[in-house]
């Protein structure tokens, strides 16, 4: 009895082994976001929110969403790789006695658009189009108001533009052209706090700011890159400040920028009484410059996320069931939650060519320490996909639900040869 | 000869009962606001009873009221939205649900599309859904969010400038929907389908003038409005959203003058209006 034993135990461990050689981690390129260590620091780490408890798996194909329905297009590609703000606008905070005197506005191109605005709602003052001043390069101008002069506040509210009730906005004309624009206006209280937001959509000068991906992790490097052109030629800025600001906005850190002006923050910080769910962090790039006279100036804000390492896959991997597919990914956490994966599954054509199976997403609540998360594809999907081994799963995602953040990203994860 | 009868009354019972077997049901899903009373201050009820006449049974509707002011993960957002489509689904016995939404409720619809196992409630709604019908989809946000949240933040205090603006407008700026777009949803160029289709129509302008009929339609005020908005959009606007966004995931149905009545275009407001046969195209499409 005890050899039969032997021998069945034997069979289980040379099974396992095989299951544990069909399915092989690949190598993460430089590219993938993936944490060397675990976040030791407990107070790095806010609570989660998730509210739901049972673990769910959820699979599709490629084609399940046409319904039988023609696409006359695809979605519109933006072509912005990464992370990547464009700009042709720039504000500035003032004053009523300073609008008073008047303000040099630079403008680069004709038809900018101009709002100013009370900085906070309810001020109660009255922006009148009636008092506004305007001269392009020292010669009296007027501009347009719109159809029935509905640019203020409560017109463009009333759209969904959420302006200050205090607000007036207005269009310079085209005949007007480049150069310097005084804007004055009387009749507002000299320390009411004002903001004049900048718009020129027709200029060829656009500044941009981005970065390689969305998601850091805390401690990674922040290389961002910059540039100012227009089209045919780029410029160094003269000035340029730009700061990091925590989702809450009650901490910023000073992004570096050299000579080159591409700022940079050597590691990413975490914000301290962050909370999960709130927002992302934000880097604001301010500049000015200066083409044959004319100061061009822009300012940019980039949205990006970052996590403190709460969880990454810990390289185990094993299949879970004969029909269809399964797979349990061993995930370790430094504190509980809810964690989900997201994977995309390739399968091999009859060209020998990778296509895809199906996106599957996984999630389930886990303690701190060692857990697993199954991925699963019924046999159904699997067979309409007509698509056979060797499967590559590619862009396995860690995410955690009940923070909000990305904790690692694998684009060719593995390869599952049976 | 026995078998030809019994064709025949399997194709009479499914032609009588078809209906019974596959419950159509059709939910309307507004945009940013907390709304208590959608169906008048929202949608219009002329809007909603022409559409829901494309229904077998015409009570199989639902109005959806949220607060969308929220992110679109909020449980008042997407939580309170998965919580009237599941109690729809459920007390109606829809199988077959067209959801139709209106700007950010696009974006609070995809979200639930997206993130499956977010909530065990989300599945449910997903597997019935047939599509959703999505009118001025705020996919990649829009550079309105970005002209009134940004300020000079070395000048100004920070607290004023992250305060001042709800969640929803936060997170249609431009540069956050492509963090989400790339990391939490689904649908857009370069990243995986919905499990669903989200079908676009796009509204590409707006018509303001005082002596074209097409300016009067949802009322002339609001077209006057959204073409002052549109100095911050390109040529292709619907006077709150550009073209590219309200295209920005999923797939595209419409331009609004490829479909509509002498070819019209649909503005930001008239896209959830009785304006140019929009409804009667999503009436005919339940």
């Amino acid at each position: 009895m005890k050899y039969v034993k032997t021998i069945f135990a034997s069979i289980l461990v040379a099974g396992a082994a095989l299951a544990q050689a069909e399915v092989q981690w690949l190598q993460p390129a430089a590219s993938d976001l993936r944490a060397s260590a675990l976040e030791t620091n407990a107070r790095n780490v806010p609570a989660s929110m998730h509210h739901e408890s049972a673990s769910i798996n959820f699979a599709w194909g490629p084609e399940q969403f046409t319904d039988g329905r023609r696409p006359a297009a695809g979605p519109t590609d933006t072509m912005l790789t990464g992370a990547a703000v464009e700009s042709r606008q720039y504000w500035l905070d003032t004053t009523g006695a300073e609008l008073a005197r008047g303000l040099d506005l630079p403008i680069s191109a004709p038809g900018a658009v101009i709002r100013i605005s009370a900085l906070e709602a309810g001020s109660g003052i009255s922006l009148d189009a009636e008092r506004l001043e305007l001269h392009m390069n020292g010669r009296a101008i007027s501009a347009e108001f719109g159809l029935e002069h509905v640019s203020t506040g409560h017109d463009m509210r009333d759209q969904g533009m959420r302006v200050p009730e205090d607000s007036l906005a207005y269009r310079l004309l085209e005949k007007v052209g480049a150069g310097t624009l005084r804007v004055s206006m009387g009749g507002i209280p000299a320390d009411q706090a004002l903001v004049i937001h900048v718009h020129e959509p027709n200029s060829d000068w656009v500044a941009r700011l981005a970065l390689p991906r969305h998601n850091f992790l805390s401690g990674q490097a922040l290389d961002f890159s910059f540039s100012l052109g227009n089209g045919s030629r780029a410029i160094n800025p003269r000035s340029m400040q730009a700061v990091l600001v925590s989702p809450d906005g009650s901490q910023t850190w000073s992004l570096q920028t050299g000579r080159d002006s591409q700022p940079q923050l050597a590691a990413a910080p975490i914000a301290s009484r962050s909370q999960p769910g709130q927002g992302l962090y934000e880097a604001h790039v301010y500049v000015e410059g200066e083409f044959n006279g004319q100061t061009i100036r822009r300012d940019l804000t980039l949205a990006l996320n970052i996590a403190p390492a709460v969880a990454r896959f810990d390289g185990q991997v094993a299949q879970s069931r004969s029909d269809g597919l399964g797979l349990n990914l061993g995930v370790e956490t430094a504190a509980a939650g809810r964690f989900q994966v997201n994977a995309e599954l390739m399968g091999t054509n009859a060209r020998g060519q990778l296509e895809p199976v199906a996106f599957i997403q996984s999630a389930a609540v886990l303690e701190a320490g060692r857990g697993t998360i199954s991925l699963d594809i019924e046999p159904k999907l699997l067979k309409q996909s007509g698509l056979s081994a060797p499967f590559e799963v590619h862009n396995l995602q860690l995410l955690d639900q009940g923070r909000m953040y990305l904790l690692e990203h694998r684009e060719r994860a593995m390869v599952i040869s049976r | 000869m026995l078998r030809l009868v019994k064709a025949t009354c399997l194709l009479a019972l499914l032609l009588t009962f078809g209906s019974v077997w596959s419950a159509t049901g059709v939910a309307f899903v507004h945009g940013t606001g907390k709304q208590t009373n959608a169906l008048d201050d929202y949608w219009t009820s002329s809007m909603v009873n022409s559409v829901r006449q494309g229904l077998s049974n015409q009570n199989n509707y639902v109005v959806i009221n949220c607060d969308f002011e929220q992110y679109m993960w909020d449980s008042r957002a997407a939580g309170c939205l998965a919580g009237q489509l599941h109690n729809f689904i459920n007390q109606r016995g829809i199988t077959d649900l067209v959801v139709l939404t209106h700007s950010n409720g696009g974006n609070v619809m995809r979200w639930i599309m997206s993130n499956p196992t977010w909530d065990s409630r989300y599945p449910l709604i997903i597997q019935r859904t047939r599509w959703v019908n999505a009118l001025a989809a705020s996919s990649l946000g829009t550079p309105l969010a970005d002209a009134v949240m940004a300020g000079n933040v070395f000048e100004a205090s920070l607290g004023w400038l992250l305060g001042y603006q709800t969640d929803a407008v936060r997170m249609q700026q431009t540069s956050w929907m492509q963090t989400y777009n790339s990391t939490w949803l689904l649908g857009t160029a370069g990243r995986p389908n919905l499990p669903k289709g989200f079908w676009n129509v796009v509204g590409t302008d707006v018509h303001a003038n005082v002596f074209n009929g097409a300016s009067y339609c949802g009322g002339y005020q609001f077209q006057a409005g959204l073409a002052i908005t549109q100095w911050w959009l390109n040529s292709c606007s619907d006077g709150f959203l550009e073209c590219s966004s309200q295209n920005g995931a999923g797939f595209l149905w419409f331009y609004d003058h490829w479909r509509t009545q002498s070819g019209r275009k649909l503005s930001h407001h008239q896209s959830r209006r009785q304006c140019f046969n929009l409804d009667v195209i999503l009436r005919n499409d339940l």
